[in-house]
């Protein structure tokens, strides 16, 4: 409404404006400059783009000068109009001209709100403000969402940390971390290729992902990886913490590996077992069970293991006693070492062997017939 | 055989070297020889060489005419098709096996049933004993003869079988597999060699040959068609407690008769993946049983009571024979 206003009064304005003589065309005020948003909010580091208009509402050619008054030291501006430099613009009667102004806040501002004024000679000025929203700095930022990690020894980690490059020059960051101690590996990846440094243009962010692996044979604790991002000029750091956590496992074998055996049906094998300890955390109270066919027997010595500490193994003896029905051939035998918290089976093969007493038996049969046949033979034969 | 081994080569060519006509024979050995020579020369055994072997090699052709159709074998039978040639059947024919076991008592029946009326009716038993030979060479050569003939016969219709399997299938057997058809043709020639001494036996003590033959028959019919039949019967009258007990008894009143003897024991051997001879297996036995094939020295083992059996008896038929025969008074006519 207001607007429409003016516009009129504009017009009769520039009516009246006719009917003047020309001489008073150079007179102040002949210019109006005019921007759609004189107030612009920003953070440090962002230029700044004001498209500035001036509107000649007099009958003659208005030439003006532009040159910005009152900006704050650092900062740095750039007039432009159809894509070129310019100092001076001319602007018909009764028409509007163009202008660009560009403002490059700079990176180390103090926050608040900066004043200045553009000015087109004559006294036409445009009072423009620009306010920074956050203190700004000069350095570079390594963040992460999620600094803490827990997972067991034979996990990898992987975090995703952000780094952003504040300052007003690209940066070629050279990243490297400290790891912990031996065997532990670090690596960094960018788009999905791993890399040892990473180029952020000035302002702009990169995601960087890294990739922690621990030893296997690590123990439970909470790890810190600090992770360094830095120039020569300009350096960040960010601490991961990798948090291990116990794990439990349980290996039962043979010494040799062999899961296989033999026994005669009826008759005692003695097995050699071996419970490992693969885990990282002590494991305590084993228990050794078996699962068998129906009327055999497995002894254990010792029975139960009161403690095995992580990558130890202990050797337990079994004693196998097959049934006597037990047929010859072969059957599973299944061997369990149980912790609380793990448990390992091995399955074993046992071939079943028939007794050979009665094999025995039957010679001894067909070798008494054999001499009873012979006694014939002697008694009567040759006569 | 005191000869020390050192001298055996030395020997064997002082008789390779010698002329035929000036080679000569120790009398047990010419007795034999004439033994077989009659053999080999009556019509008698011929058809009876003939009927076994036909039937034998017609079962043979049936199970690889199965094999060809049944394309889809599992990995145990693959494994031991060799053997499968004995014991399959594509349920036109029975199998070999079985045929053995029905004609091999007939063979053994034939060859031996008049052994003796034979020589007394001719005359030439008393003839013969004119002869400074010692009495019990006559029956030793009579039964070696006969064994030698069957042998011979069993062990040719094996590698005959042998040489058509591989011909047909492709496969050579291995080691074990031949070892086991060897058991099983061994198995088979004492299986036969009782039948022979029991008609012998029949032959010392029955005057006419045609009593001594209807023995020897029928009681081979007996214990082929009658014997499990009666055992059904006798099983059912007694009506055991449970089924698996019932099959038990059956199997123990089986075992009586040689023929269901010859049928475990070969079964057993041409079947590595029978792990019991009773056919079944009780709960506590099948618990944790892996279905793997079993060495053959446990096959071996599972069937020995069987063989043993086998043994003795075709041992102890001789020996009442022999005793019978020696004790006999032989008159010339």
């Amino acid at each position: 409404m207001r607007k429409t206003k003016r516009k009129w009064m504009l017009t009769g304005l520039l009516l009246v404006g006719s009917l003047l003589p020309a001489g008073t065309a150079g007179a102040a005020g002949e210019l109006t400059v005019y921007a759609a948003q004189p107030f612009i909010a920003v953070t440090p580091g962002e230029s700044v783009t004001h498209n500035v208009e001036l509107i000649n509402e007099t009958d003659a050619v208005q030439k003006a000068t532009l040159s910005v008054i009152g900006l704050p030291d650092g900062w740095t501006y750039e007039l432009t109009s159809g894509g070129k430099n310019a100092r001076e613009i001319a602007v018909k009667p009764d028409a509007s001209s163009t202008a660009t102004l560009d403002i490059d806040v700079p990176l180390q501002v103090e926050r608040g709100v900066y004043r200045f004024t553009l000015s087109a000679g004559n006294g036409n000025t445009l009072p423009l403000a620009i306010e920074v929203t956050e203190q700004g700095i000069y350095e570079t930022e390594l963040t992460t969402e999620q600094p803490n990690i827990e997972g067991h020894a034979d996990a990898s980690f992987t975090y995703s940390a952000s780094l952003r490059n504040r300052t007003a020059e690209n940066q070629m960051y050279a990243l490297r971390a400290e790891t912990p101690g031996a065997g532990w590996e670090v690596s960094f990846t960018v788009s999905g290729e791993r890399v040892s440094s990473v180029d952020v243009e000035a302002g702009a962010t990169e995601t960087v992902s890294v990739k922690v692996t621990p030893p296997q044979q690590v123990e439970a604790g909470t790890y810190t990886i600090p992770i360094v991002a830095e120039t020569s000029s300009t350096s960040a750091t960010l601490e991961l913490q990798t948090a291990i956590i116990g794990r439990y496992d349980i290996e039962l074998t043979t010494p040799s590996g062999l899961l296989s055996t033999d026994v005669t049906a009826g008759g005692d094998k003695k097995l050699e077992l071996l419970v490992k300890n693969t885990g990282s955390v002590e494991l305590t109270d084993v228990d050794l069970s078996s699962s068998t066919p129906i009327d055999w027997t497995v002894e254990f010595e010792p029975a139960k293991i009161d403690a095995i500490p992580p990558g130890e193994s202990r050797t337990v003896v079994a004693t196998l006693n097959a049934s006597d029905a037990a047929l010859a051939g072969d059957y599973a035998l299944s061997i369990k070492a149980s912790a609380p918290e793990a448990s390992s089976d091995a399955q074993f093969r046992v071939s079943v062997k028939t007794s050979v007493v009665w094999g025995w038996f039957g010679i001894l049969i067909i070798v008494v017939v054999l001499g009873g046949l012979g006694y014939l033979f002697r008694t009567y034969g040759r006569r | 055989m005191k000869t020390p081994l050192a001298s055996w080569p030395a020997a064997l060519r002082a008789r390779l070297a010698a002329p035929e006509r000036d080679r000569t024979y120790h009398p047990f050995s010419a007795m034999v020889r004439k033994e077989l020579s009659d053999h080999i020369r009556s019509w008698r055994t011929n058809i009876l060489l003939l009927i076994v072997g036909l039937t034998c090699i017609a079962s043979i052709y049936a199970v690889l005419n199965g094999l060809d159709r049944n394309a889809e074998l599992d990995d145990t039978v693959k494994q031991f098709l060799f053997l499968r040639l004995f014991t399959a059947t594509d349920g036109t024919i029975p199998s070999f096996i079985t045929f053995v076991g029905f004609l091999g008592p007939l063979l053994g029946i034939g060859m031996g049933f008049d052994a003796i009326q034979n020589e007394r009716g001719r005359g030439t038993l008393s003839r013969t004993l004119a002869q400074p030979v010692p009495r019990d060479y006559i029956i030793n050569a009579k039964f070696v003869a006969a064994l030698a003939i069957v042998g011979t016969l069993f062990v040719a219709m094996g590698f005959l079988v042998m040489a058509l399997g591989i011909l047909m299938t492709g496969i050579p057997p291995t080691p074990e597999q031949f070892a086991r058809m060897f058991l099983f043709l061994l198995a088979s020639v004492v299986y036969v060699a009782f039948w022979l001494n029991l008609s012998i036996l029949f032959s010392v003590r029955m005057r006419s040959a045609a009593t001594s033959a209807l023995s020897g028959l029928g009681l081979w019919i007996f214990f082929v068609l009658f014997y499990p039949i009666l055992v059904n019967v006798v099983v059912g009258a007694l009506s055991p407690p449970t089924e698996y007990e019932a099959a038990t008894w059956t199997q123990w009143l089986l075992r009586v008769s040689p023929n269901a003897l010859f049928q475990e024991a070969t079964s057993t051997l041409l079947v590595p993946e029978m792990r019991t001879i009773s056919g079944f297996l009780t709960m506590e036995q099948a618990v944790g049983a892996i279905p793997a094939p079993l060495p053959l020295g446990q096959s071996l083992l599972l069937v020995w009571p069987q063989m043993t059996a086998l043994v003795a008896g075709t041992l102890i038929c001789f020996g009442i024979s022999y005793l019978g025969f020696m004790r006999q008074e032989i008159r010339a006519r």
